[in-house]
């Protein structure tokens, strides 16, 4: 049945949400969904991707100004938090596995911890934030790289271009924390199928199971892609010559 | 099934060789993030010229064919979604190229970059009482 046959149909009859599915092929569903969010993911790509041409013509003309705006920014805290990342992301993979095989105790606890892995990231994060700020490493009139009041030419830029990027990414991490808890949350307590649905009808819960899979699958993918920011960044902001 | 069940509370079976698999399968990309990541770090530390950036972002496109192939399973993927994936990359070099064309190709007497600085003000003002 259609959405336009819904629309038709005779006024004793409610068209439900589940009905409107019904025709359409699961494999067809998630197929337009996938696409629907890497066509997304590829455009976020090239969001980020003018940062990164803006942080080499920097790195390119001013190397030195980078490579010394870089040794002051935290390598530990940014390595931890690059593992914290890479294990959310495990977690995220293993979350979507145990959807496909209706694992939900897996798919809570899993994603449940990818959550708790981005918060984790965040605070070590704003901590990080904090300190720089303190220690006047913030573009502007107070800015100085330690006990150097003349920084070497480029390394305000470093510090505008590291700030911006790792604050668009905090954000991207934001929203990502908030719908993996939210998925969290529904595989806990999970939905009725909706409209009058038939419980021997194995397709009706098929649709609806679907649906549950599809949604954790497209918010894993979005972490996983928000994961990969961060290991293209990591070794550009934080490993410009570190042996010097 | 039982009248009232719902989606998320069907009851299924548990420890199949295969969930095992995948579970290891995940855990071995795991591990070769967090190896990679350390070879990153560690690499940072060694002299190697311009080497250290070649190496920094060589280890990070490993990580990230890693993550696509063993989390995002891109190669299960139809060809149409890794078709959307590579448009995405092709765009992005796109934008590199002609960044690199621009700064490449501009009259080599250009201005030095330069800190802004404050300049003294036209009028003095009044001094305080």
């Amino acid at each position: 049945m259609s959405v336009a046959s819904n629309a038709a149909a005779p006024s004793g009859s409610r068209p439900t949400a589940v009905a409107v599915h019904k025709d359409e092929s699961p494999q067809h569903r998630r197929d337009v969904a996938r696409l629907g969010m890497w066509v997304f993911l590829a455009s976020e790509l090239l969001f980020f991707g003018g940062l990164l041409v803006a942080y080499f013509y920097g790195r390119l003309h001013w190397p030195a100004g980078f490579a010394a705006a870089s040794r002051h920014t935290d390598v530990l805290l940014g390595t931890v938090n690059t593992a914290l990342l890479l294990t959310s992301s495990a977690f995220a993979a293993v979350a979507v596995a145990a959807c496909e095989t209706q694992r939900w105790r897996w798919v809570r606890r899993c994603l449940m911890a990818t959550a708790a892995l981005g918060l984790a990231f965040l605070a070590i994060k704003g901590f990080e934030w904090h300190a720089e700020w303190t220690e006047g490493l913030f573009p502007g009139p107070g800015f100085r790289l330690g006990a150097d009041v003349a920084p070497p030419q480029g390394a305000e830029l470093f510090f505008m271009l590291y700030f911006v990027m790792t604050g668009l990414h905090a954000l991207h991490m934001l929203i990502g924390v908030g719908v993996v808890g939210v998925m969290a949350h529904r595989a806990l307590h999970p939905p009725a199928v909706e409209g009058e649905v038939d419980p021997d009808d194995a397709d009706e819960v098929t649709s609806a199971e679907t649906g549950a899979e599809l949604r954790i699958e497209m918010t894993a993918l979005y972490w996983h892609f928000v994961d990969i920011v961060w290991v293209v960044l990591y070794p550009l902001l934080y490993l410009v010559e570190r042996h010097s | 099934m039982k009248a009232g069940m719902t989606a998320l509370t069907k009851p299924r079976r548990n420890r199949s060789p295969q969930w095992r698999g995948t579970l290891r399968a995940i855990a071995a990309a795991w591990l070769a993030l967090v190896a990679l990541l350390l070879i990153s770090l560690g690499s940072a530390y060694l002299s190697l010229g311009s080497g250290n950036l070649w190496i920094g972002l060589g280890v990070a496109a490993v990580k990230t064919a890693i993550v696509l192939w063993a989390f995002m399973r891109i190669g299960e993927a139809q060809a149409v979604v890794r078709l959307a994936a590579a448009i995405g990359v092709f765009m992005l070099a796109i934008l590199f190229v002609l960044g690199a064309i621009d700064d490449r190709t501009r009259p080599a007497d250009r201005a030095a970059w330069s800190h802004p600085t404050q300049i003294a003000p036209l009028v003095t003002p009044p001094a305080k009482r």
